[in-house]
């Protein structure tokens, strides 16, 4: 029998066993012998490599014809193609180029994917959730559709095709430094990826819903308080639509308990999951008329609030081809121009904020394998996912489908929104739909009947579209997939045990409201109601009407607007609520004795405009105030050992001006029965020690407390910028939060040639080591814009521009 | 004294050549990233083989490959934008120069491991029990 000398090997295994560990992620510590090497590791993701070069020649790219890219001294790309293919083959290529990892990731988080990157004890459970959602699901359906429209087809596989022509390029040492640090390989690009940013747009914008919230209220408070301090409509509402005929009767009457609805069919706990969804997710736009603007042309405005990350959501270009010249952003790994404008139009897009996502209860056997529906029992359909696992077998996750859709939280999954268990999830999202081609068509639009056939298209998350164009036309339509309701119906748990209690029609498109060239000379939508009462359907949502009133106010106030007075606009601070209450409180705390300290807030406050300025030293002092009294005046609300919603600010606003004595001023916890006047006071005098506590370690001005986090997408700080002092406030125009707020500011003039300025809080590259990761989030901060470069031709982008990538 | 100071210039020289097969190979991105490790194997045999006087063969290694490492991405760092390795400290806690010098300490370890294994590996016998 042979035996190694083992004392020759034992280097020889040491090296061995050392490269295979630095070879790889173990625990979280990333693979360390990889990522330092200097040849291939992170040190090579330092460069800007061919985005910096003057000109440079890309060849096998397969493309029919010559591309030319050019990118001017911001890194915008600008592309000429010959033909439509090449150009979405080129914004694929360019796309990858700039934010390869960002698209990418997008598209394992919304397809339930993320166990195959991290560890899968901590992920799987987002995994399954995320595909018991029916997301990825959903994205297979409409993705069907897509292919089935030729020309939607087209774009889509060339687009990925330009998005693999650059992955197949990609050595280890090329790719974006995540994929470095998190130890994963590039795979291919798919048109499901693709369908899956979009959808994952729609999740994002339309996941909100308070149904098992608002049916705990209608429960607790009765129809009477429930009509009073939720209703469907107020009258501090300027809806995006005034409709033209008056009905009689309201579209939004007094709501009743439906009669299901009762403690013993809820659930036997009394339990309210936090929502994952932020409902102050909005966004501002607006279209004035060449009648009230200098120039004599319409302007048009849009600023999409979403939640701020690194890289940005959004990615700015211009496509031009034969059919479209374009200019505006794009969103990673989907085609075409998502909000901008062209020679002939401008295109702005606010979220809906309809409530388009409904929970049926349901009657299942403990045996998931039938479901009662009209006293029948029907056979539960399942399908089986597997869900990938980094190294480990898939996860085999049986998901149950009925015909409201997939069953979210079952028996054995249930640690999250128990609930819901057994609780069929309704949402417009699951119905396959192709926005894509809204997209598409806005961008080579010339006309408002080109504008009106484009968005017919968008089915989900419902979008209001404003629109303005070069011979004078301002428009502005409520679009989406929004089914017709009795009134109250979606409001509350649904009963899914009968059919009659399914959504079968949609509102007709005509019949969305929307209106073109208005008496006033201009068009807004802020998430507002998108009518009046006197609309022809009932619908629900989670509307917010602040910022609306407040663009109303300042559209209504001029009739020489030009740019820059816009720009002004989108910067406006004014929480206009906070404005309106200030007289009010003010006239409830001159009926009380006050002290001098008292005093001098009150002249403070007297003094104060509402403005959310970075160097304002009131706003933090009535911002404590108005939270404190919200919490005091909703005390009924925190009885429950779960979060209720509390009302809406201008519910509680008329109730302190018209009802003062209402029985919500009461505390629950004291024999004296207060008023709004008591707890106006009481919170005042709270107020002033909460808000010297807290200035006395941040500071005084709004923006020691306002610090904006943009945050990295695989949540590590150290790539995040974070504490940037800012303006604004959620409820103002500049909608400046922690991690939410303007995301895009654009300001275009139509003309004979359009004027257009923009920005939003990142920079063109998505490479962490790029002076173009972050560059214009300093000049966002304080209110910047950049001109935005539309060419017209190929020549004039080569006389204006520093690279050029030619494609062959 | 001359033995002495021959010794000294081929160890020099074979931190030269440990630098040059460790750079060469490197350069060669699509190879893995590890392969230089097995040039450096055959480097150290080869080394051995011609029974140059270089005392420790993983120190020899573990310098040629450290000055690669470190001065690559000290380099690196310098003539690009500066930026990521800031960011690695941060994310890992430490200062740049922290996390370059780490580099070299892995470069080092590696080189140094191979080179030797390379040197050894003559030593590797098949013994058989019946002789």
């Amino acid at each position: 029998m042979k035996k190694f000398n083992l004392h020759g090997m034992f280097p020889l295994l040491t090296l061995a066993v050392l490269v295979f560990a630095l070879s790889r992620k173990i625990f979280t510590i990333p693979p360390l012998g990889k990522m330092l090497n200097p040849f291939v590791g992170a040190v090579q993701n330092d460069k800007e490599g061919v985005l910096k070069a003057v000109s440079v020649q890309i060849d096998q790219t397969q493309l029919l014809d010559t591309v030319k890219v050019f990118f001017d001294s911001r890194k915008v790309p600008h592309i000429y193609a010959r033909n439509i293919e090449d150009l979405y083959f080129a914004q694929g290529y360019v796309t990858a180029s700039l934010r390869l990892w960002q698209m990418d990731f997008m598209t394992y988080a919304t397809a339930g994917r993320l166990s195959e990157i991290f560890n899968p004890d901590d992920w799987l459970a987002f995994d399954r959730h995320q595909r018991r959602l029916g997301v990825l699901d959903a994205a297979r359906k409409s993705l069907e559709l897509i292919e089935s429209d030729p020309e939607s087809d087209k774009i889509l596989t060339a687009y990925t095709r330009g998005v693999n022509s650059f992955i197949e390029k990609l050595s280890y040492k090329d790719i974006p430094l995540e994929y470095k640090l998190l130890d994963y390989e590039v795979e291919h690009w798919t048109k499901l990826k693709t369908v899956l940013i979009l959808k994952n747009m729609a999740k994002t914008l339309s996941g909100f819903e308070q149904d098992m919230s608002m049916s705990q209220l209608m429960l607790a408070f009765g129809e009477d308080n429930f009509n009073k301090i939720f209703p469907d409509y107020h009258s501090y509402v300027s809806p995006i639509v005034n409709s033209k005929k008056r009905r009689q009767q309201s579209a939004f009457p007094f709501i009743k308990r439906p009669e299901y609805l009762d403690y013993s069919f809820l659930t036997s706990r009394k339990v309210v999951s936090p929502d994952e969804f932020n409902p102050k997710l909005g966004s501002n736009s607006w279209a004035v008329s060449g009648k009230k603007t200098s120039s004599g042309f319409p302007i048009l405005c849009n600023d999409p609030h979403l939640t701020f990350s690194l890289p940005s959501i959004w990615l700015e270009m211009q496509l031009s081809a034969p059919s479209v010249n374009v200019y505006g952003v794009t969103i990673p790994g989907a085609p075409a121009v998502i909000i901008g404008f062209n020679s002939d139009i401008a295109w702005g897009i606010t979220n809906g904020a309809d409530d388009v996502k409904d929970w049926y209860k349901l009657k299942v056997t403990d045996d998931y394998k039938k479901y009662e529906i009209d006293g029948q029992w029907s056979n539960l359909d399942f399908v089986v996912e597997p869900i990938g696992r980094r190294g480990q077998e898939p996860f085999l996750d049986t998901i149950y489908k009925t015909v409201y859709g997939p069953i979210v939280v079952t028996s054995n999954f249930n640690d999250e929104e128990p609930e819901l268990t057994n609780f069929a999830l309704r949402w417009e999202l699951h119905n396959p739909s192709n926005e894509f081609l809204t997209f598409i068509k806005l961008n080579r639009a010339k006309n408002y009947d080109d504008y009106r056939d484009a968005i017919k298209h968008f089915q989900c998350p419902s979008q209001n579209f404003t629109f303005a164009d070069k011979a004078g036309n301002i428009a502005i339509a409520h679009q989406g997939s929004i089914p017709v309701k009795a009134p109250g119906e979606g409001r509350f748990i649904m009963d899914g045990t009968t059919s009659a209690s399914m959504f079968n029609k949609h509102i007709p498109f005509d019949s969305l409201p929307h209106v073109l060239n208005p008496e006033v000379g201009f068009v807004f939508s802020a998430n507002q109601h998108p009518t009046d009462e006197a609309y022809n359907y009932y619908y629900n949502g989670y509307f917010s009407e602040t910022r609306a009133n407040r663009i109303r106010e300042l559209l209504e106030g001029d009739d020489k607007f030009d740019v820059n007075k816009m720009m002004a606009m989108q910067l406006d601070n004014r929480n206009i609520l906070f404005s309106t209450a200030l007289p009010i409180i003010s006239s409830l705390l001159d009926k009380k004795t006050i002290t001098h300290v008292q005093q001098s807030y009150l002249k403070q406050l007297n003094a104060w405009s509402g403005d959310f300025d970075r160097n304002n030293e009131t706003a933090k002092f009535f911002d404590i105030f108005w939270e404190k009294l919200r919490v005091t005046t909703w005390d009924e609300f925190r009885q429950y050992d779960f979060t209720l919603p509390d009302p809406a600010d201008y519910v509680l606003l008329a109730m302190i001006k018209n009802e003062p004595t209402n029985d919500f001023f009461d505390k629950i916890n004291t024999t004296k029965k207060e008023t709004a006047a008591d707890i106006v006071h009481e919170v005042f005098n709270g107020t002033i020690k909460a808000y010297e506590s807290a200035t006395a370690e941040e500071g005084t001005r709004w923006s020691d407390f306002n610090k904006v986090y943009l945050m990295h997408m695989t949540g590590i700080p150290a790539f995040g910028k974070m504490d940037i002092p800012s303006s604004g406030h959620f409820d103002a125009i500049n909608a400046v939060s922690r991690r939410w707020g303007p995301s895009w500011r654009m300001v275009v003039e139509l003309g004979e040639r359009p004027k257009a300025f923009g920005i939003y809080p990142g920079g063109q590259s998505g490479s962490l080591g790029s002076k173009y990761f972050d560059n214009f989030v300093g000049q966002w901060q304080t209110g910047g814009y950049f001109p935005l470069q539309f060419f017209v031709s190929p020549e004039e982008a080569s006389k204006q521009t520093t690279t050029t990538w030619i494609l062959k | 004294m001359l033995k002495l100071q021959s010794k000294y210039i081929n160890t020099i020289k074979a931190i030269l050549l440990v630098m040059t097969v460790t750079t060469a190979i490197q350069l060669i991105t699509v190879l893995p990233w590890w392969f230089f490790t097995l040039a450096l194997i055959l480097a150290g045999f080869m080394t051995q083989r011609s029974r140059w006087q270089i005392g420790s063969f993983f120190l020899v290694g573990f310098v040629g490959g450290f000055m690669v490492w470190f001065v690559g991405n000290l380099l690196f760092d310098q003539l690009f934008n500066g930026i990521i390795l800031h960011k690695l400290g941060l994310l890992l806690g430490l200062p740049k120069i922290a996390i370059i010098a780490m580099s070299g300490m892995i470069g080092g370890l590696l080189s140094g491991l191979a080179f030797y294994s390379g040197a050894t590996i003559l030593k590797i016998k098949i013994l058989d029990p019946l002789k």
